[in-house]
């Protein structure tokens, strides 16, 4: 089940779609209010501070501008943003590579609002364990287990056989799982059961 | 920890974004950066009438001797900012357009741009430029030409300031010489015309970066009270400086980290009262409360 409105070719997003590739501003600026989010989240969880992921944003939505004529209509917007995002983070990734290098010790601020102090500690619990995954585990994760995509609509995104992902799919897990149990078992107010 | 509990706090991500403010400045930039480029499906139908336009133009032009190629610059737009900053880029080069500001931009084909200040401030990040290029500032009372920097410009009705953060620029006033200013400096520029209310730029003895860039070397090495002191003589030396929100944020966490709250409640309140979009307020307010 998808969450967060990502629904693959809805007719909502087809007839943007069609707006968006006739050059309508109106459709462009509901476009950006509609997607800024999504490609702002998905910036934080591929590796992005959040400076760097609002810059990234900023790009993914410009690129998309650029290049609407090679979303396919019967391909779905959402997705088509990912894809795109993903190359945006990975140069962002290079680019901050020294400086993270040298500040690799400054703990990561929370990217999200969240209203509770948990929220902020999930947010980051989780951000930790996704940076210690590789860029492919962690995108499978992202697109499975956070926005809910279907294995086939992952391999869709991805562009890899549904066999793939699901073997990917499986190894982020256990990786995950055990990062994320490894990080709580050293809570020692807490007592951590085995997942 | 629950395995149940692993899969809450992922699926809870999916909800998750930026603060409201965040949000509404990517959107901002997205569209500014839209109007100071280009937008449209047609972009590229009208591209290619544009090279053959131009080349039409230069055959006709070598066939009649005038021995020059117009280019084509692309039309210049106003970038108007209300409540909330925005970013741009013009090719490779960053502009951050701070609130209530007004700018037009004109990219320049040779990889170079020309703003006009109207009014408000505008912050330039500019990557080498190709030998001919420029980057230049028009403001009210003078314009600055990139020599390869980082500066901010502020116009506020009778004067134009000036602060070079990294590198050097050139500031040619309408009414007086062209100076250069190198980082560190600043100069400000009135409608007055009198040499004696221009203050000399400031001795770039240590830059504004350099600073900032020490201190964060030091938060990095685990050195607190060095870096503590790191920030705050970057905030005495740079009151206005380009990373005061970052050096009171820092400050503020080591003030913490070092058993000073009540220091690191006047800094939350400095750093509130000066940048209330900061994402940093809400950071620095979890901290205290923890």
């Amino acid at each position: 089940m998808k969450r967060d409105g990502g629904a693959l070719g809805s007719s909502e997003r087809m007839g943007l779609l069609e707006d968006l590739q006739k050059g309508n501003p109106a459709a462009w600026r509901r476009m950006f209010q509609q997607n800024a989010r999504a490609v702002y989240r998905w910036s934080v969880l591929l590796g992005l501070s959040s400076a760097e992921a609002e810059d990234a944003a900023q790009e993914v939505l410009c690129i998309a501008v650029k290049k609407i004529d090679q979303c396919r209509s019967d391909e779905g917007l959402r997705p088509w943003l990912f894809r795109i995002t993903r190359h945006v983070a990975a140069n962002a990734r290079r680019k901050v590579w020294f400086r993270r290098g040298m500040l690799s010790d400054v703990p990561p601020e929370p990217a999200f609002e969240s209203g509770d102090i948990q929220g902020r500690e999930d947010e980051l619990s989780v951000r930790r364990c996704l940076e210690a995954l590789s860029v492919r585990h962690r995108e499978v994760l992202i697109l499975s287990d956070v926005e809910g995509y279907t294995r086939d609509e992952v391999a869709e995104v991805l562009g890899i056989p549904p066999g793939t992902v699901a073997s990917r799919l499986r190894l982020a897990r256990r990786a995950f799982r055990a990062r994320w149990d490894d990080a709580w078992s050293h809570r020692s107010d807490m007592k951590p059961s085995r997942g | 920890m629950e395995p149940q509990k692993r899969h809450e706090a992922l699926a809870r991500l999916s909800r998750a974004g930026p603060s409201a403010s965040v949000e509404a400045r990517i959107v901002a930039g997205a569209e500014a950066r839209l109007q100071a480029g280009r937008t449209g499906r047609s972009f590229g139908w009208r591209a290619a009438g544009g090279v053959l336009a131009g080349l039409a133009c230069v055959a006709v032009a070598v066939w009649l001797g005038v021995g020059s190629t117009a280019r084509h610059s692309p039309a210049p737009r106003w970038v108007q900012t209300d409540a909330e900053s925005a970013r741009i880029r013009i090719g490779s080069h960053r502009v951050q357009i701070d609130a209530r500001s007004k700018v037009q931009v004109a990219p320049a084909p040779s990889g170079g741009a020309r703003l006009e200040l109207a009014e408000g401030s505008v912050e330039c990040r500019v990557e080498p430029l190709p030998e001919g290029a420029t980057f230049s500032v028009r403001a009210p009372q003078a314009t600055v030409t990139v020599v390869g920097t980082r500066f901010r410009v502020r116009a506020n009705g009778a004067c134009t300031q000036v602060q070079v953060s990294e590198g050097r620029v050139q500031v040619a006033p309408d009414r007086s010489p062209v100076r250069t200013v190198d980082a560190g400096g600043s100069v400000r520029i009135c409608n007055d015309d009198d040499p004696s209310s221009e203050p000399a730029p400031t001795p770039p003895a240590v830059s504004e970066a350099e600073r900032m860039r020490e201190a964060l070397g030091k938060l990095a090495a685990k050195d607190l009270e060095g870096a503590r002191r790191g920030f705050a003589a970057y905030l005495e030396a740079h009151p206005e400086g380009a990373f005061a929100e970052d050096a009171l944020f820092h400050q503020a966490r080591l003030e913490l980290s070092l058993g000073r709250p009540e220091e690191a409640r006047r800094l939350l309140d400095a750093l509130r009262n000066r940048f209330p979009a900061s994402r940093r307020v809400k950071a620095l307010e979890a901290a205290l409360q923890n």
